[in-house]
């Protein structure tokens, strides 16, 4: 019977108020006559219970030792069978909280026995009612009672306690964890610490100092907080080993019993995640792989990589191929990927992973594998043919086409179906004369909406002599024949010919562009010929400028991101040359980062960085050293804080001109691509709130216009990276995305002309070829800019947002602006080229370097934008000017955006898809549906950024496990046709 | 080494070819010709490492039997340029830009001008009267200048100088030469108008068709410009008295603009019915009569003067009315005709304004099914068209047509020509015969706006004068520019003259005109007026030598049938040598009523059959 005085002891628990008031001396031993509050509650059953109890604990306070072990059972049958509702506390627990204090100096003085064993696990049980006061508690006594059993039972599962107490455990596991990792670190300050202590009482006796009321205050402070931090010192019980492994039971507790998030949680807190691989099994490492990769974007560096690798693990394990190559592609770990390219068994199932590659653009000896020859070299073995064509993406053309014809869309369409003016709110002075100009736009409009169907009919298809080419001046010649690359696109086999016909030309800018063609429909396809090599190769060299730049920037396109070595002693010596111009080298080391896109290469990023050491500040100062600098981005780009990448920083830094700066911003944001790293989007933001050239203007304006001419303007360049960097980090990863648009807009009201001109190219980025409403509103507010260099970016940006989709609004927003800026021939040009790309391939082709349901991103595809974006950060310089051409830099980043199902034979197969608006399912209850708003089609179909497609019938087992690009299908031999189950 | 079976690959295609690597690769080739066609020296064959070299060795790279090789190249013609290099926006000067713009020329001020430069362009407006210039054989000097003018008007790009008309022009009407100490003093226009119009007199007209019997030889201005008024006195106190009717003939009729003139009609009716008080024969004594003044005839060309200015007797000076009086684009003149003229007129009228209307409600119907249809189409659309109208023959010239023209059906509708021409040849039944045969009378009494002259400003001695003419009026640069191909040297002579002139005589006076010109502007300066004048001289004759008169015939009704889309009509403005599009909504803005310019002169084209 406990005394009364317990319970002036006793802290008065928060979560139970009504005992507060609870009187103590009405409480008799033999009778518990209850007040009448209590009264109202208590059931008989419950005084019952209580009782029982009450008489149980009593028991453990005598000394017959022999009766504890049944009194204590008894109270772990009591405690665990006691049911309860949800919300509040089981009876048991409450009832023998009041005991809790009294229970712990029992069980102090217990000599070690299995019977304190037992005792420790109950107490740690009660504990969780104490957990407000006592921290911990509850995994104290568990790793007591766990220190306490004899070697020869086995460990009490936690588990028989209930759900509620393997999660209380699994909260106090973390803590418990963090604070023993704190401690390794406080104590090493601590020494630090003390030493300064000790110097300073020392300088004090010396100085013939007594203490201080300050430092006597002092010692007063360290007191409360040593108090304070009491509740935060690590338990003395137990070591790390014993944490981790009371961690797997919990989390197989946890996987058990449909808490798969809090499982991984729980791993996670322990930096143990990549032990649950032996936990997961059949049921549970679907959901948990699900949750852990949908946390990779919100997890500190190392940890995200850390997940990954575990959930290629599982899905290894599981025989999922295609989720677990999508995952070696997301790491870029080279091996990985040759390894889960190799693993099926099945030759259905290696073609579909090749698909998944092709589309990943991954660079083909990965895959290969090597293997010693008579000559004892190492040499790669040749894929089998159907594989190789696959990878070679050599049948792209022929489905792109194809996937047109069935969807309606094969027609060429003419300029005017794009501009549609006869909706312009302006009449045209209808003028029967060209203006080279508006045949500029035409050409770009005309290349991309009939971008890979090659039957455009004012350059492929047009009559002998009447070519479109001699509609254009100059350099419009060349980005004219090359048009004919993107609308040839992909078509290796009738596009090099048709092509080859202009190299022959007297026009010295036919031919480049014949060139600039060749590599252009190259783009993203690969063949045995190597004819692109084969073609540009021996043009590198030659002494015409236009000739030479479009050589090397047309292997830049055929080889994104292949790799190849070659190419690499190709291109590499015009960047360390010092005699050729900045245009020259710059666009070869933009190249060469196309083509080692991702790769670190030691070799390229030495040779750049030696250029940009070596080379006269004048030639830094140039516009095309932003090229050389992406081109050393691109090298990085998605390898995150990597070795490489420390060092290629730590060498920029050395560079003491200011381009410097720039590219190390340019080579920060590509490492960081698409990861969401808010430290990195902070410290962008840093840039883009320094006020350059603002801040001086009063003293300048002081110092008379003279003064002024001397002191140059600071260069801003790399602001505009810097906002395009939170672009490029936050993309990719929805919250992030959305967050930074507020920034933007915040950018858009403080910052400087150049961060503002930057901010729409921003957000085309962030949502390329992804019109969601709000987007286009704030860029259509921005197209409408007082500083046209906004509204030109803006109107871009529009086209980026809407390439490929034929949105209609969008059309209809850039059809008011064509007659809006009818007047300003560059804005009109702009207006021309985004309508262009919102009908990119007559809305089948889209620009997300995204894909996979999201998840992969494209190497290729975000150089092709950045590319075409930095070119835009000096339109008037670039675009505007004599390089229009770079407009065709978004070729890498154009696929079609197609479902295609292909039989056993890679023949299409149509079946029925549902195709709906994505919905994000993880972590979710049940089987929800992934689709929302669906509408049932026959493949082929387009896909939009955020649709998703399931099969409507489960007539056939896809091989991939996400429906999107070229999909295997498999009859599956258990369906049965519906309509037979009525009979 | 055996011959080897090689397949090759070329646009998709595959062939079967043989290769020897004994023989050179120009031997492989060679076969490639044979299956595809590709000339050997534009044909590329891909092998491992580039492309396959004529000196190549086969040994070095070893090709196999049923190896594939990828053949580059096109078969047949290269694509050629086109003969003619596009000729682009961008790459043209202003003068050009204006050619293909199809800006008429303006005339450059040449100082207090200005009341000349928009007379003379508002008289464009007239083209037969530029025809009937063109055949004249007896001319007074300034007839000659005049027709120089426009034909130099028409031929030349940049802003026109009109010296030598304007020397003419002083010369016949001294009052134009009057001088201040700071040079030629400012004219009224319609002064200018008037006194042209006199001085034009003399200009033969068009000549009647054979057999009429309507008397030849009738000068021009009296066909198309003058009409007849009637006028008719009654005495208000002496009704018994026969009113008196008196006749005469009248190149403008007035609008007065009095307290309560809102309306340019009332103005006119204002003008037309006065009173006035003369000796009476009857009453013997002064009275008061009613004038009451008719047309009765109505020239195709109504001049309409809107009287601004008035001198007002209570400060002894010329004042502008500002007041703001609305005037009609499409004017009904049949409420000031006699009404003798008004029973001729009146069928006509009655139906043309019917048809009007259907004209318009077809052109509805054509904006809406149009939009869908692409424009390449059109050819299709029209072969439909005229089989559908084969298919129902109507005989012409009944009445037929008018009941079956206006069919509320979209799609049976025919091409607007075939309607046309059923409503020409009906109304040509109603016109009457009288009139028919007055060459230059208005047929309909409808009248349609086609020019201008404004005045701004609130003086009447100061200000500025603006033509704004209909696109329409003026003669198409298409007709022009044929005979412009003949007399482009000459008119590159006289502009260069010009220059010159521009250079030595008028220094900054010309203000526009010399940043146009200047690029190609000449070093000659000591050139004399009379100089200039020899060179005109010599370009003029230069010219004319080369272009026999192209538009000897041109026919008088051939606007009709080339415009047929006739709607949204734009407007030139005419300031001196600006020349700009005038849109035809912004016209109620020279309605006056403020400085801003306001109508002063109006040239009313009647409507034709």
């Amino acid at each position: 019977m406990p005394e009364p005085t317990d319970f002036v002891v006793a802290p008065v628990p928060s979560d139970d108020p009504e005992k507060k008031e609870k009187p103590v001396d009405q409480k008799t031993a033999s009778k518990p006559k209850p007040d009448a509050k209590e009264g109202d509650e208590m059931s008989e059953e419950d005084l019952q219970l209580r009782g029982e109890l009450e008489m149980l604990v009593e028991r453990l306070k005598e000394s017959d030792i022999s009766l504890y072990r049944p009194a204590l059972e008894t109270l772990r049958t009591l405690i665990r069978t006691s049911t309860s509702s949800m919300t509040s506390v089981p009876k048991p627990l409450k009832f023998l909280r009041p005991h809790y204090p009294d229970l712990q100096t029992l069980y102090e003085s217990w000599p070690p026995s299995e019977d304190k064993s037992l005792f420790a696990d109950i107490l740690s049980v009660l504990a969780m009612t104490y957990s407000d006061t006592e921290p911990r508690g509850t995994l104290r006594y568990r790793l007591l009672a766990a220190s306490l059993r004899p070697s020869t039972s086995p460990l009490a599962d936690p588990g028989d306690w209930g759900h509620e107490y393997v999660r209380h455990l699994a909260s106090e596991l973390g803590e418990e964890y963090t604070l023993r990792e704190q401690a390794e670190v406080a104590e090493a300050v601590a020494i630090l610490h003390a030493n300064a202590a000790k110097a300073r009482a020392k300088a004090n006796v010396e100085a013939g100092l007594t203490e201080t009321p300050e430092a006597a205050e002092e010692k007063e402070k360290e007191k409360i907080v040593s108090e304070d931090e009491k509740k935060n010192v690590p338990l003395p019980v137990g070591t790390l080993d014993d944490l981790c492994d009371l961690a797997m039971v919990c989390a197989k507790f946890l996987l058990g019993h449909n808490a798969e998030p809090d499982a991984v949680d729980l791993l996670e807190e322990l930096e143990i995640v990549n032990r649950i691989v032996e936990l997961v099994d059949e049921n549970t490492y679907a959901r948990v792989t699900a949750y852990m990769i949908a946390c990779v974007n919100l997890l500190p560096p190392q940890d995200d990589v850390a997940f990954l690798k575990t959930a290629h693990t599982i899905y290894e394990q599981h025989q999922k191929f295609p989720e677990a190559l999508s995952l070696a592609i997301r790491l870029n770990d080279p091996g990985l990927i040759e390894k889960d390219f190799h693993a099926p068994g099945n030759p259905l199932m290696k073609r579909q992973l090749a698909f998944i590659l092709a589309r990943a653009q991954v660079p083909l000896h990965w895959l290969q594998l090597s293997s010693v020859d008579d000559d004892g070299e190492e040499v790669l073995e040749d894929l089998p043919d159907d594989l190789q064509e696959i990878l070679y993406n050599s049948r792209l053309s022929t489905h792109f086409r194809q996937f047109g014809k069935e969807v309606g869309v094969e027609e060429a369409k003419s300029l005017e179906d794009v501009y549609k003016t006869h909706l312009e709110t302006t009449r045209s002075t209808a003028a029967s004369v060209d203006s080279a100009r508006g045949n500029l736009a035409g050409t770009f409009v005309n290349a991309f909406v009939n971008a890979g169907f090659g039957n455009d009919k004012l350059m492929v298809e047009a009559e002998e002599g009447s070519s479109w080419i001699y509609k254009n001046k100059e350099h419009g010649m060349l980005s004219a024949a090359a048009s004919l690359g993107v609308s040839l696109l992909w078509d290796t086999d009738v596009g090099l010919s048709h092509v080859d016909k202009y190299t022959y030309s007297s026009e010295e800018y036919i031919k480049a562009g014949a060139l600039l063609a060749t590599g252009i429909l190259n783009s993203g396809v690969r063949s045995e010929a190597d004819a692109a090599l084969a073609l540009l190769g021996e043009q590198v060299t030659n002494k015409s400028v236009p000739l030479k730049t479009s050589a090397i920037v047309g292997l830049g396109f055929a080889y994104a991101g292949s790799h190849r070595d070659d190419l690499l002693n190709l291109l590499l010596p015009f960047v360390s040359d010092d005699e050729v111009s900045m245009e020259i080298a710059g666009l070869a080391a933009l190249s060469v980062g196309f083509i080692f896109v991702g790769s670190e290469n030691g070799d390229a990023s030495s040779v750049i960085l030696q250029c940009l050491m070596e080379r006269e500040d004048s030639a830094l100062e140039e516009k095309w050293a932003r090229f050389m600098g992406l081109g050393l981005a691109l090298l990085y780009v998605g390898v995150q804080a990597s070795d490489g990448y420390d060092a290629t920083i730590e060498t920029l830094k050395a560079i003491p001109h200011p381009v410097s700066k720039q590219i190390q911003i340019l080579v920060e944001m590509c490492a960081f691509a698409g990861t969401g790293n808010v430290l990195r989007i902070q410290s962008m933001l840093q840039h883009c709130g320094e006020h350059l050239n603002t801040s001086e203007e009063p003293k300048e304006k002081e110092k008379e216009g003279e003064k002024k001419e001397e002191e140059p303007r600071v260069d801003d360049t790399f602001q505009a990276f810097a906002v395009l960097g939170i672009a490029l980090v936050a993309m990719g990863e929805d919250i992030g995305a959305e967050m930074s648009f507020r920034q933007f807009n915040h950018l858009m009201h403080y910052g400087d002309p150049v961060i503002r001109k930057t901010v729409p190219l921003a957000l085309g980025l962030i949502s390329a070829s992804n019109p969601q409403l709000p987007v286009l509103d704030t860029l259509s507010k921005y197209s409408h800019d007082n500083d046209l260099a906004v509204a030109l970016n803006a109107i871009f940006a529009m086209g980026l947002v809407g390439a490929g989709t034929n949105n209609a609004r969008l059309a209809q927003m850039l059809r008011q602006l064509a007659g809006y800026y009818h007047k300003e021939p560059d804005c009109l040009f702009m207006v021309r080229i985004a309508q262009g790309m919102v009908h990119m391939g007559k809305g089948t082709i889209g620009i997300n370097p995204f894909f996979l349901d999201r998840t992969i991103m494209s190497k290729t595809a975000v150089a092709g934008l950045l590319a075409t974006l930095t070119a835009f950060t000096d339109a008037k310089a670039f675009v505007l000017d004599k390089y229009h051409w770079m407009l065709y830099f978004l070729v890498p980043a154009m696929y079609p955006r197609f479902l295609i199902s292909l039989d056993e034979e890679l023949e299409p197969k149509p079946v029925t898809v549902r195709v709906g608006t994505a919905v994000d399912v993880v972590g979710q209850a049940g089987k929800p549906r992934t689709i929302s708003g669906f509408q049932t089609y026959q493949t082929p179909v387009r896909l939009a950024t955020t649709e998703r497609a399931e099969l409507a019938t489960e007539e056939f087992i896809p091989f991939a496990s996400v429906l999107e690009g070229f999909v295997l299908l498999q009859k599956n031999p258990g369906w049965e046709r519906e309509d037979k189950m009525d009979i | 080494m055996a011959p080897l079976n090689v397949q090759i690959k070329h646009a998709g295609k595959k062939y079967d070819v043989v290769l020897d690597p004994d023989l050179p690769p120009l031997a492989f080739k060679e076969s490639i010709y044979q299956s595809t066609g590709i000339p050997v020296d534009r044909m590329k064959v891909m092998v491992k490492g580039g492309v396959l070299k004529d000196d190549a060795d086969w040994k070095k790279i070893g090709p196999k039997e049923g190896q594939t090789f990828m053949v580059i190249g096109a078969a047949g013609e290269l694509p050629k340029p086109p003969t003619e290099p596009t000729k682009f926006l961008e790459d043209m000067d202003e003068a050009e830009l204006a050619d293909v713009l199809q800006l008429p020329v303006g005339l450059v001020n040449l100082g207090n001008t200005c009341y000349m430069s928009a007379t003379v362009q508002a008289m464009r407006a007239i083209p037969e009267l530029q025809v009937s210039l063109s055949k004249a054989r007896e001319m007074t000097p300034l007839m000659r200048s005049v027709r120089d003018l426009y034909k130099l008007m028409a031929s030349s790009t940049g802003g026109v100088l009109p010296l030598k008309f304007l020397e003419a022009l002083r010369e016949a009407v001294p009052q134009f030469a009057e001088r201040t100490p700071r040079g030629y003093s400012q004219q009224d226009a319609e002064e200018c108008w008037t006194q042209m119009t006199n001085r034009l007199k003399d200009l033969p007209g068009y000549s009647a068709p054979q057999g009429s019997s309507a008397p030849p030889h009738k000068l021009f201005v009296d066909q198309f410009m003058a009409g007849t008024i009637v006028r008719e006195m009654k005495s208000i106190e002496a009704s018994d008295e026969p009113p008196s009717i008196s006749s005469e003939s009248v190149l403008k009729i007035e609008c007065n603009i009095g307290q309560s003139t809102n309306f340019m009609l009332a103005g006119i009716m204002d003008a037309l019915n006065t009173t006035v008080i003369k000796q009476s024969p009857s009453l013997g004594r002064e009275a008061t009569y009613d004038v009451r003044a008719r047309l009765s005839r109505l020239p195709t060309y109504l001049t309409v003067h809107m009287v601004r200015f008035t001198w007002r007797r209570d400060i002894g000076k010329k004042a502008k009315i500002m007041r703001k009086v609305k005037f009609p684009t499409e004017f009904d003149a049949l409420d000031i005709t006699t009404d003798d003229l008004r029973g001729k007129l009146q069928p006509v009228s009655r139906r043309l304004a019917q048809i009007e209307g259907e004209r318009a409600e077809r052109r509805k119907v054509r904006k809406r099914t149009r939009v869908p249809a692409a424009s390449a189409s059109t050819s299709a659309t029209v072969d439909g068209d005229v089989q559908m109208a084969d298919a129902e023959p109507t005989p012409v010239g009944e009445d037929a047509p008018a009941a079956s023209a206006p069919s509320a059906d979209d799609s049976t509708l025919k091409p607007e020509k075939w309607y046309r021409e059923q409503e020409r040849t009906e109304l040509r039944a109603l016109v009457d015969s009288g009139i028919k045969e007055d060459i230059g009378a208005s047929q309909t009494g409808l009248y349609d706006l086609v020019a201008i002259i404004t005045h701004k400003g609130a003086a009447a001695d100061s200000g500025h004068y603006i033509a704004f003419v209909k696109k329409s009026a003026l003669s198409k640069r298409k007709s022009a520019s044929t005979s412009a191909v003949a007399s482009t040297q000459a008119a590159r002579a006289e502009q260069y003259a010009m220059n010159a002139f521009m250079d030595t005589v008028m220094g900054g006076m010309t203000r526009g005109m010399t940043n146009a010109l200047s690029g190609r502007g000449s070093t000659t300066t000591e050139i004399t007026v009379g100089d200039v004048q020899n060179m005109l001289r010599a370009g003029r004759a230069q010219a004319q030598s080369e272009s026999s008169i192209s538009d000897e015939n041109a026919p008088l009704e051939t606007t009709a049938d080339d415009t047929i889309d006739d709607e949204d009509d734009d407007w030139f403005k005419f300031d001196d040598e600006k020349v700009s599009v005038f849109p035809k909504d912004k016209l109620a803005t020279l309605d006056g009523g403020g400085e801003d310019s306001s109508a002063y002169v109006l040239i009313y084209k009647s409507k034709s059959v």
